[in-house]
């Protein structure tokens, strides 16, 4: 068996929920799962044996440990690169050279480009000091927020109303590669096939559209994808870093599993 | 037998003040004439040494107004590089108290005339202060717009400030012939081409100077706005002169006329105060000079000094240094960031240029 640790932030229960699809499909690996509390790397312990440690009481029924020492591969899922900071220049400022939305100050896009270096390269370093050059570790960030997101906060995704959102995500999309692409790890931005438009998840792909009539979805129900979203994404994973094709897929993984595990 | 002399205060005698940095000689460098409080609205602007005075005045706590604030948003030193908490406003270095008037008037007026534009590259570039966008803008309007925000911020910190700290810098300066605008650097340097036909050189007069600082208190004063003006020198020398002379001799050309205008306004008008920044970096009255190896840059430890004088003076303590490093907003955003000690100064560019 092929051991493979998914772990991350409160986005790992896509992969969780569609767990027992990824099993079926790819039965030569075996899966384990850790949330490391808070979303903080600081949150855990990562000992000289390999084991990464919760350093605070983990939430009902996750692990509060996992032993990295025992996997073959490692899927650091729900980085965020920093792309709130782009919310936010978004939601503050005109950007000069792209379509003006009515804010009070303008930025330039120089500007942009370089503070978007300076974030996303912090946070890639913070990955660095982590991961310890670990180069079974592949990462992956934070899906794109799904359409729909009607009471998403602006902050939290800035770009999903810009008419230059393309350019924006464009830009965020090239500087993590780049960023990445200096350290020993494997990085999987988000497959074509599952971005509906720049910036933004298929509505179909959305925890939202997995909830019950009787719920109504809440803005991180539109941020977190559902077990269709991960086990397509881990179907991408595996055929570009481990060399697997699914064997088969019976049903919907959505209708398998709901682990509840959210945000 | 009676001398004028006899009665004067300490501070008065040479033998007495000099080579002194104790608070009580400190205290004693500066007789403001009004007071100032750490909740009176400061605004700084000025050459390269008003950096210094900005950081140092935020660090010790001043209520140093902060306009274009981007603290919030990112780290000091790329803050910096585009221009952003340098000084009050997003001016860049403000050199020449004909900039300072110009920058006044524009802020004021409802439809002030254009900045000229320079470009380099396919980049277009303020020519009023070139370096706060290090790789220029796409486009001429982006320049034109984020000059109009600008202007507009400008005023709001006019607006609110009580006293203004003027560190004038240079009298030698280029003129834009079109604009008319003084321009902080020469064509050529940062962004453009020299060109005589379209830019003259100029080094201003005591009489020139003179009349460009009262007429930017006129100015004020017009819109209703109160601000009155503590004045220094900057003691940073030129890196460079077009006027003829050795660049010693023009040095001390500018900072004798600065330093002249700047106590006849003390002595004769009450808008004006000079605070002696200029002279606790260059002399030895505070054991100084306190000058960096290439007797250019001021010293931390002088910049230090100069604050120490400025609260003690004003009955304010001892506080350089301890205060928070990034200035209030308009409104206040109380976002600290890590402080960065490098001064930026388009001047050091024209070095580059040297043959």
């Amino acid at each position: 068996m092929t051991r493979v640790a998914i772990i991350g932030n409160s986005h790992i229960g896509a992969y969780m929920m569609a767990r027992e699809a990824i099993e079926v499909a790819f039965p030569t690996l075996e899966l384990s799962f850790f949330a490391l509390p808070r979303h903080s790397f600081a949150s855990c312990h990562y000992d000289e044996s390999g084991v990464l440690i919760a350093r605070e009481p983990a939430a009902e029924g996750l692990p509060d440990r996992i032993d990295l020492s025992e996997q073959d591969h490692i899927l650091l899922a729900g980085q965020s690169f920093a792309i709130s900071g782009l919310s936010r220049m978004i939601e503050d400022f005109d950007i000069l050279g792209l379509p003006a939305r009515g804010r009070a100050r303008s930025v330039s896009w120089a500007l942009l480009e370089e503070f978007l270096d300076f974030r996303i390269e912090r946070h890639c370093q913070k990955l660095a000091r982590f991961l310890r050059g670990d180069p079974r570790c592949v990462v992956a960030p934070t899906p794109f927020p799904a359409d729909g997101a009607a009471d998403l906060p602006e902050q939290a995704a800035g770009w999903l109303h810009h008419p230059a959102a393309a350019a924006l995500i464009g830009l965020w999309s090239k500087t993590v590669a780049f960023h990445m692409s200096g350290l020993p790890y494997g990085y999987m931005p988000q497959p074509d096939h599952l971005i509906e438009s720049p910036g933004r998840s298929a509505a179909a792909h959305a925890r939202a559209a997995a909830l019950g009539p009787d719920k109504t979805p809440s803005a991180p129900d539109y941020t977190h994808m559902n077990s269709d979203y991960g086990f397509a994404h881990f179907e991408a994973f595996a055929r570009q870093w481990l060399g697997l094709e699914p064997e088969c897929r019976t049903h919907s993984p959505r209708k398998e599993y709901d682990h509840g595990l959210g945000p | 037998m009676r001398s004028p002399y006899q009665d004067l205060p300490e501070r008065a005698f040479w033998r007495s003040c000099v080579g002194r940095d104790d608070d009580a000689a400190l205290a004693q460098l500066w007789a403001p004439k009004a007071g100032i409080t750490r909740q009176t609205a400061l605004m700084t602007i000025g050459s390269c040494f008003a950096q210094h005075l900005h950081r140092a005045l935020v660090r010790g706590g001043w209520h140093v107004l902060q306009g274009e604030d981007m603290s919030a948003h990112m780290p000091t030193n790329l803050c910096h590089r585009f221009g952003y908490n340098l000084f009050s406003g997003r001016y860049g270095n403000v050199y020449t108290a004909r900039q300072f008037r110009q920058l006044i008037e524009q802020a004021l007026s409802p439809d002030p005339v254009p900045a000229p534009i320079w470009e380099r590259q396919g980049r277009f570039f303020d020519a009023l202060r070139p370096t706060v966008e290090p790789e220029g803008l796409g486009h001429p309007d982006e320049v034109a717009q984020s000059r109009k925000e600008h202007l507009g911020a400008v005023r709001a910190v006019l607006e609110n400030t009580e006293c203004i700290i003027v560190t004038l810098g240079l009298t030698e300066s280029w003129i834009d012939t079109a604009s008319g605008y003084a321009l902080p650097t020469a064509p050529g340097t940062v962004a453009g081409d020299h060109d005589p036909a379209c830019e003259t050189f100029h080094n201003f007069t005591h009489g020139e100077v003179l009349e460009d600082l009262k007429a930017s208190r006129d100015l004020l004063r017009a819109a209703g706005l109160p601000a009155r003006f503590i004045l220094t020198v900057s003691p940073v020398p030129l890196v460079a002169t077009a006027g003829g002379d050795h660049v010693a001799s023009a040095t001390a050309y500018s900072k004798a006329v600065l330093r002249a205008v700047c106590g006849e306004l003390q002595m004769s008008d009450p808008d004006f105060d000079y605070f002696p920044a200029y002279e606790i970096i260059t002399t030895t009255i505070a054991r100084g000079p306190y000058l960096d190896q290439f007797a250019r840059q001021p010293t931390d430890d002088g910049v230090q000094l100069v604050l120490r004088a400025f609260s003690l003076a004003l009955g304010a303590g001892d506080t350089a240094g301890k205060g928070p490093e990034d200035s209030p907003a308009i409104p206040p955003v109380p976002v600290p960031a890590p402080a960065d000690d490098d001064t930026i100064c388009e001047e050091i560019l024209l070095e580059a240029f040297r043959k």
